[in-house]
């Protein structure tokens, strides 16, 4: 399949924004992050999807950011198990094998999803990287977030296969559900009681 | 009128209601005990091929509803899983005052079975994958209660059942694309591998089950029991549909292989690790994972006789489990302690939990005149027949199991006996007291319950 032209801008945009999701200690980049993702996920399902249909991605997870950019304490990010030069550094390499494995295997993958290479690298970069930040972490924003960057890459595969208006109608659903219990987990209502 | 609109729709918007009004603790509790029961008696009784008779008139149900192009379908075929799910809400909401649950359990809970039957009734059933990931997430706020930190456990119980959406979409995909292809086979084994581990992350297969034990400490028990009880049965109905509706997958020795080497694993890891277990609640957390090894089990062995010891299994395990679960949310709402060092205080503190929840792991463990074990015994020389190495393990995990039992009882009179008044409510004992009998009834007198449960499978026309 040929190459859209700029290919290589949305595939910059998820790498960067996955990358501070990955890292950033604070939650307003984070959130930044969140929003330039999904930029970059609206921008490549809109090869393969009309733009009316792929905007729904884009808005849904705008919608998502904002729930939890919200509803998040200042500590939401703060990391207990890794000091702040070394865990870096130890995330960026292990970020950087998550790309390399990325332009491996996507030219192979181009037989099993009828798309352009840099779509499927895309793909693969989000559901690597959204795998670390869940193996990485044990705070609810983080686990969200990874979550949320996982469910991107797959549905970027899932794009490139099947255009249905319910599942992605439902996928949003999901997204929107996965923002609000993200909320929950973060805001912590208050205490039991009964009447 | 439709089937749908009764049971899924009606339950779904009387669960908003609740939800809204969710501060009534006791009035929500037994309103969602009350529509359970009542769809579950109107799922048992209303036949839905024929007109039903309302105040003089004659109404037909439709048994279709088309939301998006596609139909959520309820026929009669489904009739007894709606009795079957339905009843075990009904099981569960009714328990709720006694296990304390929180203000969010009833609310939620309804909703939770009104999408799972959502996620069965739509065609085609592909679709199913983001319903059931709907539910898991509406599940969280009631696995975490009102003013708690989430646990590890519900983490990870969210990321591995979120993860299982991905792989049965795409899987379902591969299928679809292997009826235009059939001679694809580096299609076909994609299908599998990704419905498999769709599957495996849905019903907590080897290796991705280490949240069980972990939730089923951190959250109430009686919240967590729910879900393990309903979620994996709703799950196991999808896998049966999917080998319903494609040859190729009921034909493949390698699935049903598959399902046999990962349900053998957990069975007799799960035992392993729980005779050397001292905390109730992880306990708890090994016999959920048996259980689910068992029904893997039963359905590898790729007959009838399996299908039917599957459909049987059900009812001793939802009673089994909600025993065990409201004894331990009984100790905890008494501020017992769930260690097997502090149990023998326990016993003479909540003498009818304690001994509620041993009766309950006997039956789990497959122990004789309890209700595991005319199931267990026929599974155990089904699966003899066919591997002698899988029947020892399996015997191996469920005695793994029964000496967690055993080693419990003996924690349990470790202390001399005090004299004084058990310290559950009346409601609570008669529950508990309740379950007891119906675990040994089921036991001595297992054939109706048997025969009962086969109706559940009328809907796979193909199956075997």
């Amino acid at each position: 399949m040929n190459e859209p032209a700029w290919s290589w801008l949305p595939l910059t945009l998820v790498i960067v924004s996955t990358l501070t999701l990955l890292i950033s200690q604070r939650w307003r980049w984070s959130i930044i992050a969140f929003a330039i993702q999904y930029i970059g996920m609206f921008w490549m399902i809109s090869w393969e999807w009309p733009i009316g249909l792929a905007a729904v991605k884009l808005v849904t997870g705008w919608m998502a950011g904002a729930v939890l950019a919200i509803s998040q304490p200042g500590t939401a990010l703060a990391e207990t198990g890794f000091t702040r030069i070394s865990g870096g550094g130890f995330k960026l390499i292990t970020a950087a094998l998550t790309w390399v494995m990325a332009f491996a295997i996507a030219p192979s993958l181009q037989t099993l999803f009828p798309a352009a290479s840099a779509y499927l690298m895309g793909a693969i970069i989000l559901i690597g990287m959204g795998l670390l930040q869940l193996g990485m972490s044990h705070q609810p924003l983080r686990v969200i977030l990874g979550l949320f960057t996982v469910l991107s890459g797959f549905e970027l595969l899932y794009a490139a296969v099947d255009r249905s208006v319910l599942v992605a109608g439902l996928i949003s659903g999901v997204n929107l559900g996965l923002a609000l219990v993200g909320a929950f987990l973060l805001v912590n209502p208050e205490p039991e009681e009964t009447l | 009128m439709s089937t749908v609109t009764f049971w899924i729709f009606v339950p779904f918007g009387v669960s908003i209601l609740l939800v809204l009004f969710n501060r009534f603790i006791r009035i929500t509790r037994w309103i969602a005990a009350g529509v359970t029961l009542g769809l579950a008696l109107a799922a048992a009784f209303v036949n839905f091929d024929e007109l039903v008779l309302l105040g003089g008139r004659a109404y037909e149900l439709s048994t279709s509803f088309s939301v998006l192009g596609r139909q959520l379908v309820l026929n009669s075929n489904d009739r007894f899983f709606l009795v079957l799910v339905y009843g075990l809400g009904a099981f569960w909401f009714l328990g709720a005052p006694a296990a304390g649950t929180h203000r969010l359990f009833a609310p939620l809970g309804l909703a939770i079975i009104a999408i799972l039957v959502a996620s069965l009734a739509v065609e085609p059933f592909l679709y199913a994958a983001p319903l059931v990931e709907l539910a898991v997430l509406v599940s969280i706020p009631m696995l975490v209660a009102p003013g708690r930190p989430a646990g590890q456990g519900v983490l990870r119980y969210l990321i591995f059942m979120t993860l299982g959406m991905p792989f049965i979409l795409l899987g379902g995909w591969a299928l679809n694309a292997i009826e235009i292809n059939p001679a694809n086979d580096t299609l076909l084994l994609e299908a599998m591998l990704l419905l498999g581990l769709g599957l495996a992350f849905w019903l907590a297969i080897l290796p991705f089950y280490t949240w069980l034990p972990l939730l089923s400490g951190e959250s109430q028990p009686y919240n967590a029991a729910f879900l393990f009880s309903l979620l994996p049965t709703v799950v196991f109905f999808l896998m049966l549909n999917f080998l319903d509706a494609f040859a190729f997958l009921r034909n493949s020795p390698v699935f049903f292989q598959g399902l046999q080497l990962a349900g053998t694993i957990m069975v007799a890891t799960a035992g392993i690790w729980a005779a050397f277990q001292r905390d109730l609640t992880r306990l708890f957390g090994y016999a959920v994972i048996q259980e689910t090894g068992f029904a893997l089990l039963a359905i590898s062995l790729h007959s009838e006789t399996g299908l039917a010891l599957f459909a049987a299994g059900l009812v001793p395990r939802l009673i089994g489990f909600g025993l065990f679960a409201l004894s331990l949310s009984v100790m905890q709402s008494r501020n017992v302690s769930l260690r097997f060092e502090d149990e023998g205080l326990a016993f003479w503190q909540v003498p009818i939990a304690s001994l509620a929840s041993l009766v309950a792991i006997f039956s789990i463990s497959g122990l004789p005149l309890l209700a595991g074990f005319p199931v267990r015994q026929p599974l155990l020389e089904e699966l003899g027949a066919g591997s002698i190495a899988v029947a020892i393990w399996a015997l191996i995990g469920s005695a793994g199991m029964m000496y967690g039992g055993l080693r419990y009882l003996s924690a349990l009179f470790r202390r001399e006996p005090t004299t004084g008044q058990p310290g559950e409510g009346w409601y609570q004992i008669a529950l508990l007291s309740a379950g007891v009998v119906m675990l040994f009834v089921a036991g001595v007198f297992p054939t109706p319950m048997i025969s009962m449960m086969l109706n559940v499978l009328s809907g796979f026309a193909n199956l075997f």
